[in-house]
């Protein structure tokens, strides 16, 4: 019954025989005396009836010591394992080793001819090694950090013996356990060690965290560290185990991107490569080359220096020949950690982006000037535009369009708000300017619908002419928003662009509409105002897409009486409206154009509409030994979902989440007509990764506290592996109790016992009966 | 023969004696000498009586013309001048043969003895001994002559201990065959019933006998130091018991000390002079204490 408590159950049944033998020897010493003719036997008598409760208990106490002698003899040699403080002895229960190895991506650093994983590794094969000495009375449970919630593969609470030790090295050997490439959670991965301690509660358990132990996450995430002594306070034994000492150099692309929004076949893309030297020294000619579609370019992108823990950019032009899906790969030369060496992009090109302008000026101009500024060279620019009326909106889908323009438009039918309201929350574009035939209070009432419509703001009455400033400096007209990205090169140089634009008139939000957007809060934020306070520009999220507006026109808007609105398209020192309106276009460009990029990971989700797609899709994903193809059956969309469309009730999710590997993942969509739609999605290792630098020793004793019971294990120490964390404190415990009950015993025997001085032996006839 | 006597008078106890001989003839002849007639016979001018001859008395003493008219051997008595007649009682019961060291409760006894026979026969006093355990065993009888030292010696060096003890029948005895005051000395440990030994003490001092108790115990009788488990095997048929002696040593002392302090209080009450005497004491001590006991005699006459 107590053979799972010793480490040698095999000595106890010798042992629990040994300790009859002080009995035996107790009762020998009784018939093992001198013997003494004596005359004084009166008294001797009256004081042993006296006495003889006292004297049966002295031999009683030293019967009870050697016994006790012997059982801890017997169990120091049988390897007593129980933690004195919990008395686990009597609660049934086994030494638990959970082990939590960090697979993050950091851990792919290269440790000399290994790396940081497979010396984690190591280390756990060590530790099961090692445990299974002790004879079946360990248990093992192995969680990955980036899958905690599941056991790896069968070692969930198994007991470590000789056929573990095997599993785990055929495991190891075969390299089915790998290191992936995110950044998981500590936090989730101690939540999911509590779990499984909880399920044990009892008998000694045991924590090793093998990890790298990287600065970046040990000494900024206070998190963990309370997680962790709050398990060390419930009595788990932690123990934090480092991989690697190393402290290597590393060069990592944390970005690769570029004029993407509006990418066409054909059309020059200026694509930017951002390398980081998580170093502190700085490194030099840090060469970079470019793979399109599986191509290398002949050119070298090379950075001449970056310096410690700066990044650097690095600009290159890139063709597009043909639309369709374009796969980019950035790679660096190779260093300690290979996987912030690559860097995908994956880019659908189309032959243009179209926009769409509907246009109510009666001879058409306002339009004409916007498509000239955003259309004027579509291989440049990659943006086609359509000039229409409101009745085009009625007969013809929008979905091709990324961007819809709707200009001096008086009152919109309600069918046309209906579909430019899906169009909107579908992730479409809408930018409203204002002209001669908006009616103020139409808009407020139908668009603007007190806060819900497309339209962003309530409109007073009638439009409002700007006073001149006839002073010297007047100032500009119009003071643009500094932290909206279309406008950031328009306010450089202290908005030097657009000082000479002059607005003229203009509507006028209602007078009870609070202007300020952080006592207004409701998601509409204000980009733009006039010289005298009044604003003029607003942008408000709608769906999955963005409404723009301008209180003023988009072209000249001459009015009856020969007035101007602006004289931003046509005035010779106003060359930013051409500027203004591509930036404006590829912000507000519909975003189901750009390419997903993702991180290792996350999951893919395709959303299908069953009406025109079948419910299976077929995923092409990399992996370590080349490419795989997945079937995934696509399953109804749950509506509650805070992000689930709100367009049809039937809608399908497709979801892959087989992502841990860096790489393109190609998504074949089936049409109900059986053709193919492809999908493609970049995914990237996570730069928080990249950042080498370790916590030391010190650092980490520091930010545990010096009266912290959790212990750290040193890269390559491999003392604390030996087969002795259940049983030492015990036998400690054993060791000084025998010393005590030794030297108990010989004082306590020294008083009871024969110390023959022979003198009265000899001359009264003492001797051994 | 010589060799045995040479047991009980150690040369440096026959020295400290010879010491002491000088200041017991200051206080015997001093204390007593031509204050009084002797109410004791002795060897002198003026002819007291005839008694029948028994082994041991001097031939020279001897009335021949009374053997040549009866036939029979008579003994001269005349009025004595000596101070003192002594009886010593020493008790050879097995209880005495107890002792820890070289010298058994005994071998001091005999020692004790010699001495005292010793320096009285110095100091010309008469000299009896008797030896005992349930019953007489030996008696000499009383005199006053030098030569009868040898003849106390040579009794006590055959002596061997080994009855039980009968105190009180002893004494009672004792005090029948002494009717002659004088000067009694119990030389034993006093194991055994009180009341008989009361009863006898009392006997003696009615017949007006100075009575001088020399307890004589056994060093472990007194510490009892016993180690070790130990099997005690009572003398005298006391019984047995195996034990630890140190769990039983204060019980032990108490009781001892608790008998002692009934003698003790009734020998106060008794005028008797009471004295434990440990084995491994000096016998120089014993003397001193009956010189000072000779004296406190003087103070009560």
């Amino acid at each position: 019954m107590f053979s799972s408590f010793f480490f040698h159950p095999g000595f106890l049944a010798g042992g629990a025989a040994l300790i009859a033998a002080p009995v035996i020897i107790h009762l020998i010493n009784r018939y093992r005396y001198q013997r003494v003719k004596f005359a004084a036997m009166e008294f001797l008598l009256a004081s042993q009836k006296r006495n003889q409760k006292k004297v049966y208990f002295e031999q009683l106490l030293l019967l009870l010591m050697r016994v006790l002698i012997i059982a801890s003899i017997v169990a120091l040699i049988s390897r007593l394992m129980i933690d004195p403080s919990q008395m686990a002895l009597f609660q049934g229960a086994q030494t638990h080793h959970v082990v939590l190895l960090d697979d993050s991506g950091s851990m792919q650093e290269r440790v000399g001819d290994s790396t940081a994983f497979d010396e984690g590794l190591k280390i756990v094969e060590k530790l099961v090694s090692t445990g299974s000495v002790a004879g079946g009375t360990q248990k093992f449970t192995m969680l990955m950090l980036s899958n905690p919630d599941v056991a790896v593969a069968d070692f969930n609470e198994r007991t470590i013996d000789e056929s573990l030790v095997s599993d785990l090295a055929d495991m190891v050997e075969s390299k089915r356990l790998k290191c992936s490439y995110g950044a998981p959670s500590y936090s989730e991965g101690l939540t999911a060690v509590r779990d499984v301690l909880a399920n044990n509660p009892t008998g000694v358990r045991q924590l090793h965290l093998v990890s790298d132990y990287r600065k970046s996450d040990w000494l900024t995430q206070t998190a963990i560290l309370s997680q962790l002594e709050e398990l060390s306070e419930e009595g788990v034994r932690v123990n934090l185990v480092r991989t690697t000492e190393a402290k290597q150099p590393n060069l990592g692309i944390v970005d690769l991107t570029g004029m993407l929004h509006a990418v066409a076949a054909g059309v020059p893309t200026r694509m930017s490569v951002i390398v980081k030297n998580y170093d502190e020294a700085m490194a030099e000619k840090v060469k970079i080359t470019i793979t399109l579609d599986g191509n290398q370019l002949p050119r070298t992108i090379e950075i001449p220096k970056i310096e410690g823990g700066q990044s650097a950019t690095e600009d290159f032009d890139l063709v597009f020949t043909s639309p369709g899906i374009h796969q980019v790969i950035a790679n660096l030369e190779t260093d300690a950690l290979p996987q912030d060496n690559e860097r995908f992009l994956a880019v659908d090109v189309g032959n243009t982006n179209p926009i769409l302008i509907i246009d109510e000026t009666p001879n058409g101009d306002e339009g004409q000037y916007l498509a000239d500024a955003i259309s004027a060279a579509p291989q440049i620019t990659g943006f086609t535009t359509n000039i229409a009326g409101v009745d085009f909106l009625r007969k013809n889908s929008l979905d091709p369009y990324v961007l819809i323009y709707l200009i001096n438009v008086g009152e919109l039918p309600e069918d046309v708000l209906v579909a430019l309201d899906e169009y909107v929350k579908g992730g479409g574009g809408l930018a409203w300017f204002a002209g001669e035939a908006v009616r103020p209070a139409y808009y407020t009432e139908a668009l603007y619908k007190g806060g819900e419509g497309l339209y962003p703001v309530p409109l007073a009455p009638s439009a409002q002419e700007l006073e001149r400033d006839k002073s010297a400096e007047p100032g500009p007209d119009l003071k643009l928003a500094n932290d909206f990205d279309p406008f950031k090169v328009l306010v450089a140089e202290n908005g030097l662009l657009t000082y000479y634009i002059s607005v003229f008139k203009s509507l006028v939000t209602a007078n009870d509409w609070e202007r300020d957007d952080r006592k207004r809060a409701d998601r509409v934020t204000t980009l733009a105002s006039l010289r005298d306070g009044r604003p003029i520009m607003f942008i408000k999220p709608y769906g999955k897409g963005q409404v723009f507006t301008s209180l003023t026109s988009a072209g000249p808007m001459l009015n009856r009486t020969g007035i101007r609105w602006n004289n931003w398209p046509n005035d010779p020192n106003a060359m930013s409206y051409t500027i203004f309106h591509l930036e404006l276009a590829q912000h507000l460009m519909k975003t189901d154009r750009r390419l997903p990029e993702k991180m290792v990971g996350d999951p893919v989700e395709i959303t299908l509409d069953p009406a025109k797609y079948l419910e299976e899709v077929e995923v092409v994903s990399p992996t370590v030994d080349g490419e795989q193809t997945v079937r995934v059956m696509a399953t109804p969309l749950a509506t509650e979902a805070a992000d689930a469309p709100e367009v049809g009730d039937a809608l399908l999710m497709a979801k892959f989440s087989q992502t841990g590997y860096p790489g393109f993942y190609a998504a074949k969509l089936l049409t109900i007509n059986r053709q193919v739609e492809n999908k493609e999605f970049a995914f990237n290792a996570p730069t928080s990764e990249s950042t080498l630098t370790l916590a030391t020793r010190s650092e980490l004793v520091k930010k545990l506290g010096e009266g912290s019971s959790i212990r750290i294990q040193d890269a390559g120490e491999t003392a604390w592996l030996a087969p002795q964390e259940a049983g030492q404190e015990v036998r400690q415990f054993l060791l000084v109790l025998l010393c005590v009950l030794l030297m108990a015993e010989q004082a306590w025997s020294y008083r009871l016992s024969y110390h023959g001085s022979g003198a009265v032996g000899k001359r009264m006839g003492v001797g051994r009966a | 023969m010589t060799q045995d006597y040479k047991r009980f008078l150690q040369p440096d106890a026959l020295s400290r004696i010879s010491r002491l001989e000088i200041q017991a003839r200051d206080v015997v002849e001093g204390f007593l000498t031509g204050h009084h007639r002797s109410p004791y016979f002795g060897q002198s001018i003026e002819f007291v009586q005839h008694r029948e001859y028994v082994a041991g008395d001097d031939t020279r003493r001897i009335d021949w013309k009374a053997w040549s008219k009866t036939d029979k051997y008579y003994i001269k008595q005349y009025e004595e001048e000596t101070n003192l007649r002594t009886t010593i009682l020493l008790d050879r019961s097995e209880s005495m043969q107890f002792g820890s060291g070289k010298t058994s409760k005994f071998d001091y006894g005999c020692s004790i003895a010699s001495a005292l026979s010793y320096l009285l026969l110095k100091q010309q006093d008469a000299v009896g001994m008797t030896l005992f355990d349930e019953k007489t065993q030996v008696r000499i009888p009383i005199r006053s002559q030098q030569n009868h030292l040898g003849s106390i010696l040579t009794v006590l060096a055959t002596q061997i201990p080994g009855e039980k003890t009968d105190l009180g029948k002893v004494l009672q005895q004792t005090g029948h065959e002494h009717r002659r005051r004088g000067l009694i000395v119990l030389i034993s440990d006093l194991f055994g019933p009180r009341d008989a030994l009361f009863k006898g003490l009392k006997l003696l001092r009615f017949l007006g006998h100075d009575v001088m108790l020399f307890q004589t115990l056994d060093d472990q009788e007194i510490d009892f130091s016993f180690n070790g488990t130990t099997k005690f095997v009572g003398l005298e048929g006391a019984g047995e018991v195996t034990c630890d002696p140190k769990s039983l040593r204060v019980g032990y002392l108490e009781a001892l000390e608790k008998f002692q302090d009934e003698i003790r209080r009734f020998c106060s009450a008794q005028m008797v002079d009471y004295q434990v005497v440990r084995t491994s004491s000096k016998l120089d001590a014993v003397l001193a204490h009956y010189m000072k006991h000779r004296l406190g005699m003087g103070v009560k006459s």
